[in-house]
């Protein structure tokens, strides 16, 4: 792969500039298309790119767009783009590597599909502790601004389209995009019932579209140089474009990397590396907290969705956490549904309440009081909230239990029958650079 | 209608019926905790799941039936294991923190989380965690706090913001640490506040005035009608051992479905007052029934006798019951036949009610009832801050809000509706006026933009389906009723389906109103005044509309003979004073302000309590057949023995014969005969009612001073909830609201103290600024002293009082 | 007045049908309670009151507000929070001990604030800098990898005291 297509950072590492940015033709597709293509045109593309969404779900984008209504279905009213910048998935960074290098890319993403969708105002939805990377945000929306790209009259006609930043306060569910569309408005951030979609009534009940940080990146290239092209880039015969892979944990040098999508675990973990301290690998998360293990035997799997979905897993945010044989995966799985549970929102029962009786159960079998009983009940207990709980969030949380049963029954047995945790327990770092 | 099966059951339902519904209908109750048949459904306690087979040959799946309309084809089992395996959890969830104090919660044996828990089959603490605790807050008189028990299914606040329009209540935090509270602690101050106990599925709001009194289940609880307004509210008094100890709702759709307001639900003290008077007393010593119904029978007798039937007087009230109209009618009008007889004590909401009545019939439309307003498009109300005279008609006409239909206020001083109605706080002299404008713009479509809110207000009504006007009562007058009566036949003509109603002065404004021929009072009082009457009988009446002369001369009358239940000067004043039942003793009925006839049946034995008598050591040594104290009668039947006493030889009629005989001898009332507590009640024949005479002058053009109306408040003026403390503390002293525009006048601001002056006599009182008042007007609340004889809507002086802020 | 707003055919937009004042007003709420723990270090009550005002709600709906967020303070703390990520990329690489260590020296429980007043150390769940693991947060800069060694702490310490972004109150 030689073309950065995503994160292309500007001089020294910093920041695109507009100018950076414009010299790698940057914006000359948004000024392609505002003169030569009307919006309903560029659905078509984008459908047939096989853009999926980046935000974890994988969802169709093109479809994702048809869904607004445009032209004489519309009422005339405003309509809302609105980007989730929250990244707050566990293991997932890759969101602020694109906000860091490049983030006039994502502007222009932004312009364009909200010139598909017709829509009146693009909103940024960013978690606060990314202040550099909003900050860096901001000033590129300034210079767009100043260069007449965004504003009253982008690019000079007559269309007047700007995009807001808006910091979050902090919490994992406003990534999910309901509840963020009741964190912007100012409400507590419980997700909303669908139906009605976003698409129908969204923020402030008119019709919005939330897209991913990355999903959106992807758009000046697929309207650039065709959906074709855009197929092309992939690895795999199913797969479509680029993904900002990311790998942390044990991992020699943890990073993140534009590929194809269809790369596989081998391929990235010897880029990063490999395991850490040249350990065994034991298993990796591939795709952020809520996504199910996979293990040494799927290295050769390629990281697109269909893929990982047939082994069992999701590809999520394609941003993987990596197990070394010394880190015991029951511990890691208490790590994550402490998080699942502290992050619930509170709305439904099986999330707010069934979540902390998971993470007392796996107190109890990483702590090695547990019995085989215990075993029996958490897999079911998991069983009954994945598929029952109001949004995804405590789905997700039943996705690495779920793995854990599949690949590590023998560890989780292990634990039971030595009344202790069979690893070492997690030391403190031993290499020191600051 | 789709058709579904549900669990082995076909049935058909109406088209989006969800399958809590539909389940109901099949006979099935799916256990839920979040969802509410009037708050909706919003899936969150996942309580409810059944699996659904669609006619798709989808394979089947589980959903929350709260959550899942019907389709037609679709097979819905609750007994998979699936199903049945969740609602386990569920519970079991539910449980982890819930502190299971079932022993000391006052909901135990009411509490759904009780009930659920056991349906679902959860009985054992799979893994003992540390239960969550909270600190609980102080939420008013009325409201007792227990935090711990939350199982979070948010339906409070569902209830307190989105259907009640607060927003001093929601919740807090997030995970398993969600609060439900206020910001601080203090007073709810939704005037709706107690249908949080209703609300909540377990004990975490429950009654403070119940609180450890009772084990529900050991309450007596009859079908009763709530006697604190027109509305007509249906409610489950319930008692043990002869102490009244709660009021709770009934569900009755036809009128305030499972909802009351606080007036009703805890307005109930005047019953247990220590100061009830409870013992028969002729001139100031105690005596029996027979002596005292015997001696003002031969009095009454003696007097019709010598002095004529004229100089005999009987006076009842709105809230006495219907039975007790006519036994005093009968009395009255055949026994003593030459007497006088007025049916309300205050000449003012004599003549209003009267006039209401008529407007009714005038309009020619069916009745705006409380269920009706569920499928009104666009509501006027008209002359009253519904929420202070018919609050739960205030609850409903925000659900019309709610709903995406209209609300339009034309009063001043409205509180309630401001964030869900359009206001326009007209002057009451004003209102017919604005109603006739409103009448003469509905044909005014032509495209310009109405800026004007009348205009709008006009339009709206004009293209509404079903347009209903609701009048107040204390800020309309007689032209307002007819302009409101013209405007409900205007819009009729236009080929809508319009409603119309009034709201009437007391539980019984509307029967007093149907039983009096013409307004009566004004000519007793005068009479009295005057020295021409020798006896009267008041029955459950007040005075405080009367001047300290009519009040002074029925001390002096011969004979002045006083039935009631309140403590009060009446009771002082009284020659012979006969306690009588409250609605909650008693068998009786109401009509609601509609027109609504409604049944109600005893639910408290009367007597001195069991509690009173066991003083701390043990249950009583002495025993008795009758309660102590347990003489008390309801008002009917007492009329009807004095009636047996001065006749010597009539029979005293039963209940069932006094409402065949009012079904039979008025026109419009034959459905008495037929009616049950416990049931929706039944509308008096409207189109056949004989309509009573009578005027009611329009309020008094601009004078000096400030035109000043007395107005209910929600709480603290009606006159039997106000007995009790703790209303009168979530009440506070009343208040007079007025313009910005006089308040800069007089120098107060935002707050302050006033005098009001007329003739010769000041009274002082706290006032406050409210942005919804007229310039000119000054909206003083019933409880408020006001100086004698200042008529509705008459001026007064209104001096601010220096020193007071 | 400003041109109307056109849409993408140059059809003025219904701004009607969007967010009227009020809504607009509540948008802000979570930068109006920012701005104030950016003065005062957190939100008293008082401050909470004056947000909701500002913000045309009731307390209790900016409260319901302000107790949701990771990163809003209802209750007194140090002048310079140290949020230090609990998750699991960081845990895998020694968060935990960096937890320990970092309190250690600090003197206090996590969760807490030095007696000086100076510190509070909170835990947070992921900040997204997973790569730089294990890592913490403390007023604008994200601090990694991080090594839990007695002399790093100590290092980590006075780059948070330098650091200027991180100091409130
Ligand atoms: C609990 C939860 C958290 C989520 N967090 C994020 C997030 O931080 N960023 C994101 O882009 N999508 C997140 N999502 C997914 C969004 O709901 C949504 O699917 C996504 O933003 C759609 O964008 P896409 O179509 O571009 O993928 C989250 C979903 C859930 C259920
Ligand atoms: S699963 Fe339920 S409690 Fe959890 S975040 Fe989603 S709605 Fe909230
Ligand atoms: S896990 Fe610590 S920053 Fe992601």
């Amino acid at each position: 792969m030689t073309e950065v297509l995503l994160a292309a950072k500007g001089k020294n590492g910093a920041p695109a500039t507009l100018d950076e940015y414009r010299s790698a033709q940057g914006y000359a597709t948004l000024e392609r298309v505002l003169k030569d293509m009307k919006p309903a045109d560029l659905i078509p593309i984008v459908k047939d790119s096989g853009l999926r969404g980046r935000g974890g779900a994988g969802f169709p984008s093109g479809l994702k767009w048809s869904f607004v209504a445009t032209g004489d279905k519309a009422d005339g009213g405003p309509k809302y783009l609105v980007v989730n910048a929250d990244e707050m998935e566990p293991g997932t960074f890759k969101d602020r590597v694109i906000l860091e290098s490049n983030p006039h890319v994502m502007i222009e993403g932004i312009v364009l599909a909200a010139y598909a969708m017709e829509m009146t105002d693009g909103f940024v939805f960013i978690r606060r502790e990314y202040f550099k990377q909003a900050d860096i945000l901001e000033r590129a929306i300034d210079e767009a601004r100043k260069a007449g790209i965004l504003g009253h009259s982008v690019l000079g006609g007559k269309w007047s389209f700007d995009i807001h930043v808006h910091r979050s306060g902090g919490r994992y569910i406003c990534g999910e995009e309901t509840a963020l569309l009741n964190a912007f408005e100012g409400r507590k951030a419980q997700p909303r019932s669908k139906p009605p979609f976003p698409a129908v009534r969204g923020l402030w009940g008119r019709p919005t579209t939330v897209h991913n940080v990355e999903t959106l990146a992807n758009v000046p290239g697929i309207l650039r140089n065709g959906a074709a092209w855009f197929k092309g880039l992939a690895k795999n015969p199913e797969g479509a474009g680029t993904k900002m892979y990311g790998g942390s944990g044990s991992l020699e040098r943890p990073m993140c990397v534009e590929r194809p999508i269809g790369t596989t675990l081998r391929e990235l973990m010897a880029e990063m590396g490999g395991v850490k301290g040249g350990k065994q690998l034991l298993g990796v998360i591939p795709g952020g907290a809520s996504t199910a293990f996979l293990t040494p035997e799927h290295l050769d799997v390629p990281l697109d969705f269909d893929p990982v979905v047939k082994v069992g897993s999701r590809l999520g945010t394609g941003t993987f956490i990596v197990f070394s044989e010394d880190d015991c995966p029951v511990h890691g799985t208490l790590n994550l549904q402490r998080f699942f549970a502290r992050e619930s929102c509170g709305f439904c029962t099986p999330c707010r309440d069934g979540l902390p009786f998971g993470v007392g159960i796996l107190e109890r079998i990483e702590g090695g009081t547990a019995t085989m009983g215990d075993l029996d009940l958490l897999d079911d207990l998991f069983r009954n909230i994945g598929p029952n709980s109001f949004c995804a969030h405590a789905a997700g949380a039943a996705e690495p239990v779920r793995g854990l049963y599949q690949h590590f029954r023998g560890i989780l047995e292990d634990h039971i029958h030595q009344h202790r945790c069979p690893f070492p327990k997690p030391g403190a770092r031993e290499v020191t650079h600051v | 209608m789709p058709e579904i099966l549900f669990d082995g059951r076909k049935i058909a339902v109406p088209a989006g019926t969800n399958l809590v519904e539909a389940g109901l209908a099949a006979g099935v109750p799916v256990p839920v905790f979040c969802y509410h048949k009037d708050l909706g459904a919003v899936g969150s306690c996942r309580v409810c799941a059944c699996t659904i087979k669609g006619a798709d040959g989808k394979p089947p799946r589980t959903v929350m039936a709260c959550m899942t309309a019907a389709a037609d084809g679709m097979e819905v089992t609750t007994l998979d294991k699936a199903s049945v395996d969740l609602r386990r959890y569920v519970v079991e969830w539910l449980m982890l923190n819930h502190p299971h104090d079932c022993p000391i919660c006052d909901e135990g044996g009411e509490c759904q989380l009780q009930d659920v828990t056991i349906a679902c089959g959860h009985s054992q603490r799979r893994v003992p965690t540390m239960k969550r605790t909270f600190q609980n807050q102080f939420l008013g008189e009325f409201i007792q706090h227990e935090m711990n028990r939350c199982i979070t299914c948010y339906r409070c606040e569902r209830f307190y913001k989105d259907y009640a329009g607060g927003d001093d209540f929601g919740s807090t935090g997030s995970r398993d640490r969600v609060y439900f509270g206020r910001f601080e602690d203090g007073p709810l101050e939704s005037p709706f506040s107690g249908n949080l106990v209703e609300m909540c599925p377990t004990g975490v709001f429950t009654d403070k005035l119940f609180r450890y009194k009772s084990r529900v289940w050991d309450l007596e609880i009859g079908h009763s009608v709530c006697p604190h307004c027109s509305v007509g509210c249906n409610v489950h008094p319930g008692s043990r051992f002869r102490e009244l100890q709660r009021v709770r709702v009934r569900d009755n759709p036809a009128v305030n479905g499972v909802f009351l307001c606080d007036r009703g639900q805890f307005g109930h003290g005047y019953v247990m007052d220590p100061e009830r008077p409870m013992t028969v007393r002729l001139q100031g010593e105690s005596t029996s029934w027979d002596q005292a119904l015997g001696t003002a029978g031969a009095e009454l007798l003696g007097i019709a006798r010598h002095a004529g039937p004229a100089s005999i007087a009987f006076v009842t009230s709105a809230r006495a019951s219907v039975e007790t109209h006519a036994a005093l009618e009968g009395l009255a009008e055949e026994s003593l036949a030459g007497s006088r007889i007025a049916h309300f004590d205050d000449p003012d909401r004599e003549a209003r009610a009267l006039v209401a009545l008529q407007a009714l019939a005038a309009a020619g439309c069916p009745p705006l009832d409380q269920g009706d307003l569920a499928h009104v498009d666009v509501l006027l109300i008209a002359g009253a801050a519904l929420v202070n005279e018919a609050p739960l008609a205030a609850l409903a006409a925000r659900q019309v809000a709610r709903r995406g239909g209209k609300v339009f206020v034309l009063a001043p001083g409205e509180t309630y509706l401001n964030d869900v109605a359009t206001v326009i706080p007209a002057h009451p002299a004003r209102l017919a006026a604005e109603l006739g404008t409103v009448s003469a713009k509905l044909g005014d479509s032509n495209g310009a933009a109405a800026d004007d809110p009348r205009l709008t207000l006009a339009r709206a009504l004009a293209a509404a389906k079903a347009p209903g006007i609701l009048l107040g009562s204390d800020l309309v007058d007689g032209p307002a009723f007819q302009a409101g009566a013209a405007l409900a036949k205007a819009l009729a003509a236009r080929g809508t389906a319009p409603r119309f109603g009034c709201v009437f002065p007391g539980p019984n404004g509307f029967g007093a109103a149907a039983m009096s021929a013409k307004p009566a009072l004004p000519g007793i009082l005068a009479d009295l005044e005057a020295g021409k009457l020798q006896a009267m009988v008041l029955v459950e009446c007040e005075t405080s509309a009367w001047t300290p002369a009519q009040v002074e001369a029925l001390k002096q009358l011969p004979l002045c003979v006083v039935l009631d239940y309140l403590p009060g000067p009446l009771h002082q004043a009284a020659g012979m004073f006969l306690p009588t039942e409250a609605t909650y003793e008693t068998d009786g009925s109401y009509v609601n302000r509609a027109g609504r006839l409604q049944a109600f049946a005893r639910s408290r034995r009367i007597g001195v309590p069991v509690r009173a008598d066991f003083q701390g050591s043990s249950f009583p040594r002495d025993y008795a057949v009758e309660p102590p104290l347990g003489d008390v009668r309801v008002a009917w039947r007492v009329l009807e023995q004095l009636r047996q006493a001065a006749l010597g030889k009539a029979e005293a009629r039963t209940l069932a014969e006094l409402r065949a005989h009012i079904a039979r001898t008025r026109p419009g009332w034959a459905p008495l005969r037929d009616i049950a507590p416990g049931s929706q009640g039944a509308m008096l024949e409207l189109a056949v009612l004989a309509a009573p005479q009578g005027s009611l002058a329009a309020f008094p053009a601009a004078g000096s001073g400030l035109a000043v109306f007395r107005i209910d408040r929600t709480l603290g003026s009606e006159v039997l909830s106000r007995v009790a403390a703790p209303m009168r503390k979530m009440a506070g002293p009343p208040v007079a609201l007025l313009s910005p525009a006089d308040a800069k006048r007089l120098g107060i601001d935002g707050a302050g103290s006033i005098g009001i002056t007329a003739g010769n006599r000041t009274v002082e009182l706290a006032a406050r600024v409210h942005p919804a008042v007229p310039e000119g007007t000054l909206l003083v609340p019933r409880d408020a002293e006001l100086p004698h004889g200042l008529a509705q809507g008459a001026a007064a002086n209104v001096a601010a009082l220096a020193g007071a802020r | 007045m400003s041109d109307p707003q056109l849409d993408v055919h140059g059809n003025a937009v219904k701004l009607e049908l969007g967010p009227d004042e009020r809504a607009r007003k509540r948008e802000k709420i979570v930068d109006v309670l920012w701005a104030i723990q950016q003065r005062k270090g957190w939100i008293d009550d008082n401050s909470l009151k004056a947000a909701a005002a500002e913000c045309a709600l009731s307390p209790q709906e900016a409260d319901e507000v302000a107790t949701f967020y990771n990163l809003l303070f209802r209750r007194p703390v140090g002048k310079r929070v140290v949020f230090v990520c609990d998750s699991i990329s960081c845990e895998l690489t020694g968060g935990a001990v960096l937890m320990e260590r970092l309190c250690a020296e600090l003197a206090i429980e996590p969760g807490g604030t030095t007696a000086d007043g100076e510190y509070t150390v909170l835990p947070i769940v992921c900040l997204g800098h997973c790569d730089m693991a294990p890592c913490c947060l403390a007023g604008e800069t994200v601090h990694g990898p991080l090594d839990s060694a007695p002399d790093a702490i100590k290092s980590l310490i006075q780059r948070i005291k330098n650091d200027r972004s991180a100091a409130r109150g």
